[in-house]
Parts: C-alpha cells; structure tokens; sequence
C-alpha cells in the first residue's frame, strides 16, 4: 500500500480505517433516506463484507488511488448491492429525495408496490407512525413525479384502464408518452454528440445540483472557465435538440404534469445574452 | 437550480473496479484513462451513483477546502501526505462551519438597533465581474450582512444601494434570477416598510450557496459580521466558538493573497476572546482592511 501512513496488515487497515468506514456508511444511508432499521442492517452487513475472505476487498488495493477514496468507492458499490437486495430494481426519483424520507416511502408504495393512495396513507400513519395527516400525505403524493405512466406504457396496457377513465385522457395519456419518447430519445443523442468530460459536467450540474465550485474542486477544473464552458454545453444542446425538430415549447407541455421544481434544461435561459 | 429525473444509459464499455473510479477521483489518471473513465460515468447510471456516493461524501466532510492533485503521476507521495495533514487539521473546524444561510440566520442584531453609525460610505471599486468569481461571492456576503441589518434597522436609504448591488452583481452570474428579482424588489421598499425584507436575507442566501463558492460566501458576511460587531464592542459575538472556527478554516486556506492573509493574521491576534481590554479600534480596522482586500 502506498501510503506512509498505512497499516501493514488488511486487519490493522481496517481497524485503522472503521471510523471512516462508519462516517461512509452512515452519510450513504442518510443520503438515500434509508430508515433506521435498514441502515443499521447494511452497516453490519458492509463490515462483515469487508472482514469476509481475510479481507480480501481491502488486499485488492494497488495504491493506484488513496486508501480513504478507495474504501469510499468499495462502500458505494455494496450500498447498491444493498438497495438492490431491498428494492429490487427500483430506485427512489430525485424529487422524492429532495422532499424526504416520508417522500421516498410514500412513492415506493405508489409505484413500486402498486398501493393506492388510500392504502399507502394507512400504511404509513398505522405501521410506520408517520405524524402526518391523509391530506398532508395526498398533498405530498401529489409532489410527485407522474412515473407510473411514462413509455413504458403501451396501448393494451391503457385499454386496461379503469373504464371509469375518459377517453380524451387516455388519448391525452398516450400522446404525452409518445412526445416523451421522442424526447428522450433525441437528449439522448444530442448527449452524444459532447465531449465525454462535457457529458459528465452537464450532468454533475443538471441531474446531481452540484453546484460550478463543486464540480470545479471535483474534476480540478478553474471554476471560472467551467462556467463559461457549462453555458457554451447549454447552447450546443440546445442547438442539437431544435436541429432534431425538438422545441422548448414541446418540453413545456411535457412537464407542465411534473412538480413545479423540476426543470429541464431547456427551460432554462440562456445568460449574457446568447 | 433545474434538475432533470432522466439520463440516457449509455454502458458500452464494461464497468471500471472501484479503486479505477477512485483513481479518476483523486485526479491521478492519465488524460487518455479520464476522458475514457468520464464519459462511462457519465452514461452508466450505476457507476455514476458510486462517483456521485464519493462526491457527496468529500464535499459534506471538507466543503471547499479538497484540493485535486494537479497531475496524475506526479509528486503522489507528497500530495497524499498534504492531503491527510490537511485534511486531519481542518476537519476539526471545517464540519462545524455553517451554511451561509444559517449563519445569516443566527446572527446577532447588535448592530441595527446600536446608535453608532458604523456603515462605511459605499464604494464599488469597479463594475460587477462577468461571472461568480470568488470575489463576487465575497462581495456578496458582505453585502448581506449589511443589508439585513440595514433593514432590520427600517434604513431603506442605507439598505436600497446595496440590494442594488447584490442584484447587479447576480444579474452577472446568471442562473440566480430568483435571488436577484428578489433583491430588486427590496431595494424598491421605503421607509418601514423596508424591514420585512431582512428576514428573508437568510433564505436567500441558502439559494445563493448553491450557485457560488459557499466558503467565500461565508467569509464575507463573517467579515462583515466581525467588522460591526467590533464597532459595537460586542464581546459575544467573538466569543462564539463557530466564529473562531471560521477564522481558523479562513487561515488554512490556500491562495488568498498577502493582503487578505495579513488582515486574517491581524484579527487572529487581536481576537478579544479573554482579553481583559480588547482593542475595539483595531479590529474594525483589521476587519476593514480584510474587507477591502478582496472587494475590487
């Protein structure tokens, strides 16, 4: 290993590092509004992970990178492991993590475990003693992304609908996941067409919230040159998706249904006057 | 700041080992293996995730006080050990720095209800930068100091230039236009009417430390802070230990320039916390001068 000041052993690493590894896991699972119990569960399970096979994931460290980032990057790859082994496949959106635990259950129940919004009210208020009341719990239901119905609804799939449902909004329905599709698929390319740190930048920024200075200190880039340059990514995304017929108007109408803070990027104005 | 739900997943190439994704962290790949490893983070939503886990992490524990090792092979051993001696040093100090917004929040109003008039006539030594420097986010939390008080205070004539300013110079940085509609409306107020806007100084600034350096941010209204605080001979504000933990993560850092650092130094000695006669003069002065040092 190739710091001066590491262990010589895997164990005595560990030792030295359980602090650090404690602070990791508990941020993670506060980071991703894991409930106590489950957050408990996955810092036991990590530290058997890591004592498991005479620590075989801290022998794998080459000294290529530092010893706390690596250990960082190993406790990151369990977590997803973990939520895996606990939601399956689904993942809590960006939205409900901004608005809270209660949030994150609430919208699993919704979608995830199909619950309707009387049963998950129950749930939450009965089992999980959540001091909210049903109209705060259908106020903050209402905050949430319309998931349910993105493409991956097809045709069968909105005959199946409740007949109490209109025909105009099955109609309506079925043209908003058709104007979604398309523009997804043409993000998709207009991302492709940028350079690979670019992609990674617009993303830091758009998707995670990091702010300039984050990313900047992140990538060890001069803050000042990233923001010019973030704003030239803009422009060129915005040229690649009008090029593709995809107007700022069409976005609107999309996510006129999405919570008020939720914004695409083309929604967003162009600054210094560009 | 907008955020978008959906990525498009992008996973041609097969996923980097962890201690890779750490590599490309820490700054220590080559261009070629960066530019590779960026763009798989950037498409691959998992490993995405692992990178976000790792930032997220950094920034909590150290906020604005990680520097990136300059070149991937270069000087590693020395780099490292800075790194953890750094890190060892301010870690103390810098998890219990606040927000910008907090700090704004909490601090004392000694000086709006003091009947010294500590308020320098304004001078803007140029135009607002073309974009959120350092400097701008200095300016700008000294300037929100100054303004919640003033409005605190009912002063809409002493407060109007400076909601003035701190629009002008957000209008600059862009992406802030809440933030800066919101100071243009406060600068329209008169009279009494003016001091409903100084509670919502502290909300605002929590928006503003998203889109500027948050330690700058800090630094300033903590500048400014101890400047009316040492023209009021509050003793309690220097006795706060927060306020003293931000003197010393201001310290520590790297790159400020000599004049900021010997205002910082000055301050430091004559810090009144047990003194039995602090000197009052001295230290609005020093604070001054810090002030001046990086408003240009």
């Amino acid at each position: 290993m190739a710091e001066d000041s590491s262990p010589s052993t895997p164990e005595q690493t560990f030792l030295a590092h359980l602090p650090l590894i404690e602070r990791v896991a508990r941020h993670t699972c506060r980071r991703h509004h894991l409930a106590a119990q489950d957050a408990e569960e996955f810092e036991s399970a990590l530290k058997l992970k890591l004592i498991a096979d005479d620590y075989a994931a801290i022998r794998k460290f080459q000294g290529r990178s530092s010893l706390p980032t690596f250990l960082t990057a190993v406790i990151q790859h369990y977590f997803l492991d973990y939520l895996d082994h606990l939601w399956g496949r689904w993942r809590p959106s960006a939205e409900a993590r901004r608005l809270g635990p209660i949030a994150v259950q609430l919208e699993r129940m919704l979608t995830a475990e199909s619950l309707t919004l009387g049963e998950a009210c129950e749930l939450l208020r009965t089992n999980r003693r959540v001091a909210m009341s049903v109209e705060q719990l259908e106020d903050l239901a209402s905050r949430l992304p319309a998931r349910t119905a993105r493409r991956f609804t097809g045709e069968e799939a909105l005959a199946a609908l409740p007949s109490a449902a209109q025909a105009d909004d099955l109609v309506d329905l079925s043209e908003r996941n058709r104007l979604r599709s398309r523009i997804e698929g043409g993000l998709a390319k207009a991302l492709a067409r940028l350079a690979e740190e670019d992609r990674l930048i617009l993303r830091m920024n758009v998707q995670d919230g990091l702010t300039v200075a984050s990313i900047a200190r992140t990538l060890g880039l001069d803050a000042k040159t990233l923001y010019r340059r973030l704003e030239q990514v803009r422009r060129d995304l915005r040229q690649s998706l009008t090029a593709q017929g995809i107007q700022a108007t069409d976005v609107d109408t999309l996510l006129g249904e999405e919570p008020p803070r939720s914004r695409a990027i083309l929604r967003m104005r162009p600054s210094n006057g560009v | 700041m907008p955020r978008l739900d959906w990525w498009p997943e992008e996973t041609a190439e097969a996923c980097p080992d962890p201690e890779t994704l750490a590599t490309f962290v820490d700054g220590r790949l080559d261009a070629k293996e960066r530019s590779r490893v960026a763009g798989h983070v950037a498409g691959c939503s998992r490993c995405h995730e692992v990178f976000l886990g790792i930032v997220r992490f950094r920034e909590d524990e150290e906020p604005g006080t990680r520097p990136r090792a300059a070149g991937p092979w270069l000087a590693l051993a020395a780099t490292v050990a800075a790194l953890v001696v750094a890190g060892l040093l301010l870690r103390a100090r810098s998890s219990s720095l606040p927000d910008p917004g907090s700090y704004l929040a909490s601090l004392p109003t000694a000086a709006a209800t003091s009947d010294a008039e500590p308020w320098p006539v304004l001078v803007f030594r140029g135009p607002a930068t073309t974009d959120a420097s350092a400097d701008s986010a200095f300016e700008i939390g000294v300037l929100l100091v100054d303004a919640q008080a003033l409005a605190a205070r009912g002063d809409a004539a002493g407060a109007r230039p400076r909601f003035m300013r701190l629009a002008l110079l957000l209008d600059h940085a862009g992406f802030v236009e809440q933030e800066a509609d919101a100071f243009r409306e406060a600068s329209r107020a008169s009279g009494e009417d003016v001091r409903r806007h100084a509670p919502r100084i502290a909300s605002l600034a929590r928006g503003l430390g998203e889109r500027f350096d948050r330690s700058d941010l800090l630094l300033g209204s903590w500048a400014e802070a101890a400047r009316l605080a040492a023209h009021a001979q509050d003793a309690s504000f220097f006795a706060e230990p927060r306020q003293a933990a931000i003197l010393d993560a201001a310290r520590q850092r790297q790159g400020l320039g000599p004049e900021t650092a010997r205002a910082l130094t000055d301050i430091a000695a004559l810090w009144p916390n047990g003194r039995d006669r602090p000197e009052w003069t001295k230290l609005a002065e020093a604070s001054s001068r810090l002030i001046e040092s990086r408003v240009r």
